[in-house]
């Protein structure tokens, strides 16, 4: 982390750089659609903030606000025609089991967004994720930047991603021409994929990382289209290995260090 | 007679095999979507543990220790099959449903672990006892993450309708996720949750801890 | 003293370590669990046999059910239950050698003196290997065929499924569709069970006028008597039974016998 700051300056400052980096993506989702959009930001917020609320008071800690990003990350995900009680279940379950059991940000080793939305999915086969349009991957640019320029989020896996995606895309006859690709999957890749709590974390490993996870999105999109589904799923699976695949790079190195030495 | 009847009640929650000693979860997972078959597979697993408990108890003093584990699977596979057997006869339509995992039973490392655990140096009356509450301690788990699977997976208990589906003219929009093996993952860790936030006895030391923050130079 | 348990007690005051009690307690424990299984066993066959059977027959006669007129039409013929006979594939021709009543396609499917491999381009239902002989249903009046019924396998999203294929006497036309066994996602692909969904498929034809086999699922709303409406959500699992169709209807499934009974009749 290149934010001189002290351990818990340092998840609220994360916190605070992530909801900027939000900010232009909700935006777009919000003209769009402004009522609905509007209707469902407060509900997810305040379920939130209620589970961040509750578990503060079980744990006699000071509450957080950093289930805020994951409120924006999945108002902006969902389609705006989502059923209220729904996005609560969901996000409820997302930032419940993925976040909160384990301690609070930091402590999980998946991104309480991809949760909620892959929960929303499973559990609702008819409810559809909202596709990613040009406008949202153009507003999604700023914040990555952003991201990136702060260590918060690895250009390395996005671009192994975005190659090996685009790479596997055209390797199937008529596959759209990358632009549509990488506009199709920006969002997912930089704040779900990407996520800093969920993501591996040395450089060889977030080659690795970024080559599953492009290889899943196409897998799961099933399909020359690529789904938003198909980006939360490969985001689940993607993360649940990176710990696997941080350890390996890491007893490697180890094996090479041991070898230097004698 | 009241350390006996420990060996029964002991096994219900405070020792329970599945969410203390984390046993037999690949069946909690696969037979739970419905209320019936988990009630069906808990009688069939009780009934093997408190057979296989008795006899391999009975005959424990003439086991050679070198094939000790064979015979032991001898004997659960033998019941197994027999009560699979029994179940394809008399409640087919359940057989069904269970498919597979009463086959299975044989490789539920309870039962290998009551056995090599208890039976093997125990003499008969407590290791039915203690068959029986393992059984029932598993049963219990089973029974709580069926019911709450079948409710809100598909609205119904036991076949019977609790809750009328939204596409039956009701109210309720079933979880699909009920219906898939992971959301019985979530239930046994919710309940895991609750009980060692109880017990805390049965919360297991880290293995790693955060070291205490210091102040940087 | 000596009483025919003087041995047994010999052999129970053996060390345990001892090598001739290892083997006794071994070969004990085994002749005693072998006949334990094989008592139950043999002596439980006839009642699984008669629930096998009777599930069978219940799958038969919800088909049934579902065509109007059917019942009607057996009880005229004297008949409760349609004619089962097995049909070599490749030939098409009736068998006489194979008992109808105890033949698995199922089990034969995996022997390989008993299937035969499908060619990879004929593989539409994704199989790999099909039995040799295959059971079929028939219906019929005055050696007029009036229906019959294919069980066919193929491949969903995620598992195998099996069902049965009832169709007119025009051997084109469906009659029915029941899917009899799949293991799809609950609430996606399994929707593929729900009479609404198999109801669509009755008077569907299979091949066009020039007797290439067209039938298929589309999204979104059927428009020819060759389209079914897919499971919305369940494409792939919709496809697989399309292919299902395809495949067994097509050279390498009961093409031949379609073709040798639309020629010479039964």
């Amino acid at each position: 982390m290149t934010t001189g700051f002290s351990f818990a300056a340092g998840v609220a400052g994360v916190t605070a750089v992530q909801v900027v980096a939000l900010i232009a993506p909700s935006i777009v989702a919000a003209i769009a659609n402004p009522t609905e959009y509007l209707m469902l930001l407060l509900t997810a917020l305040t379920t939130v903030l209620f589970w961040e609320g509750a578990f503060a008071a079980l744990r006699t800690r000071t509450p957080s606000i950093h289930g805020v990003t994951t409120a924006l990350i999945v108002c902006v995900l969902v389609s705006p025609d989502l059923a209220l009680w729904q996005l609560t279940l969901a996000l409820s379950l997302g930032v419940v089991l993925a976040e909160l059991v384990f301690g609070g940000r930091g402590f999980g080793f998946l991104s309480p967004a991809v949760v909620a939305t892959s929960l929303l999915v499973f559990s609702f086969p008819q409810v559809s994720l909202a596709p990613g349009t040009t406008n949202l991957a153009l507003a999604t640019i700023p914040g990555a930047v952003l991201l990136a320029f702060l260590g918060l989020i690895s250009w390395r896996v996005m671009l192994s991603a975005i190659v090996v995606t685009v790479a596997l895309l055209k390797m199937s006859a008529d596959g759209p021409d990358a632009i549509t690709i990488a506009s199709a999957m920006a969002f997912g890749l930089v704040f779900l994929v990407c996520d800093p709590t969920a993501a591996s974390v040395t450089n060889p490993s977030r080659w690795i990382y970024g080559v599953l996870a492009g290889g899943l999105i196409v897998l799961f999109s099933g399909g020359p289209t690529l789904t938003t589904e198909g980006v939360v799923f490969a985001a689940l699976i993607a993360s649940i290995f990176a710990p696997l695949i941080d350890h390996l790079v890491v007893l490697i190195d180890a094996r090479r260090w041991r070898v230097a030495d004698a | 007679m009241a350390s006996n009847l420990r060996h029964v009640t002991a096994p219900l929650v405070e020792n329970n095999p599945i969410t203390l000693q984390i046993l037999g979860i690949c069946s909690a997972l696969a037979v739970t979507t419905s209320l019936s078959t988990a009630l069906v597979m808990s009688l069939a697993l009780t009934t093997v543990l408190c057979l296989a408990s008795t006899t391999i108890s009975l005959i424990r003093n003439h086991i050679p220790n070198v094939i000790r584990l064979i015979v032991q699977i001898i004997i659960i596979a033998s019941l197994v099959i027999v009560i699979d057997e029994l179940l394809q006869a008399y409640a087919f339509e359940t057989s069904r449903q269970l498919s597979i995992f009463v086959g299975l039973i044989v490789t539920n490392c309870l039962v290998m672990g009551r056995a090599e655990a208890f039976a093997m140096r125990n003499p008969v009356w407590p290791s039915v006892l203690d068959g029986l509450g393992n059984g029932l301690g598993y049963s219990l788990v089973l029974i709580i993450v069926g019911s709450i699977r079948e409710l809100l997976g598909a609205g119904s208990l036991l076949g019977y309708t609790i809750l009328t589906l939204a596409s039956e003219g009701g109210w309720f929009v079933p979880l699909s996720l009920m219906q898939l093996a992971p959301s019985a993952f979530f239930i046994i860790g919710l309940l895991i949750w609750v009980i060692r936030s109880h017990w805390v006895t049965q919360v297991e030391v880290p293995k790693f801890s955060l070291k205490p923050q210091r102040a940087r130079e | 003293m000596l009483s025919p348990l003087t041995p047994w007690r010999r052999f129970l005051t053996r060390p345990n370590d001892d090598h001739f009690k290892v083997f006794g307690v071994a070969i004990l424990v085994a002749l005693f669990c072998a006949v334990v299984v094989s008592t139950t066993a043999v002596a439980l066959k006839p009642l699984q046999d008669a629930h096998v059977e009777a599930e069978q027959a219940a799958r038969m006669a919800q088909m049934l059910d579902t065509l109007p007129g059917m019942r009607d039409i057996m009880e005229e013929a004297g008949v409760d239950t349609l004619e089962t006979r097995i049909v070599e594939l490749a030939t098409g021709t009736f068998t006489t050698d194979i008992d109808p009543a105890s033949f698995d396609a199922q089990a034969a499917a995996t022997e390989p003196e008993q299937s035969a491999t499908i060619p990879p381009d004929a593989d539409v239902a994704g199989l790999g290997r099909r039995a040799n002989h295959m059971p079929v249903h028939l219906l019929e009046r005055d050696g007029d065929l009036l229906l019959i019924v294919l069980p066919v396998q193929g491949r969903g999203y995620q598992s195998a499924i099996q069902a049965m294929l009832a169709l007119e006497p025009d051997l084109n036309t469906i009659a029915a569709l029941t899917i009899t066994e799949q293991g799809e996602t609950p609430g996606i692909g399994a929707r593929v069970e729900e009479p609404a969904w198999q109801a669509l498929w009755p008077g569907k034809q299979i091949a066009d006028e020039s007797g290439q086999i067209v039938i298929s699922v589309v999204r979104g709303i059927a428009t020819s008597p060759y389209e079914v409406d897919a499971i919305s959500g369940a494409t792939v699992t919709s496809n697989g039974v399309a292919n299902m169709l395809r495949y067994w209807l097509g050279d390498h499934g009961y093409g031949p016998f379609l073709a040798r009974l639309a020629e010479e009749g039964l």
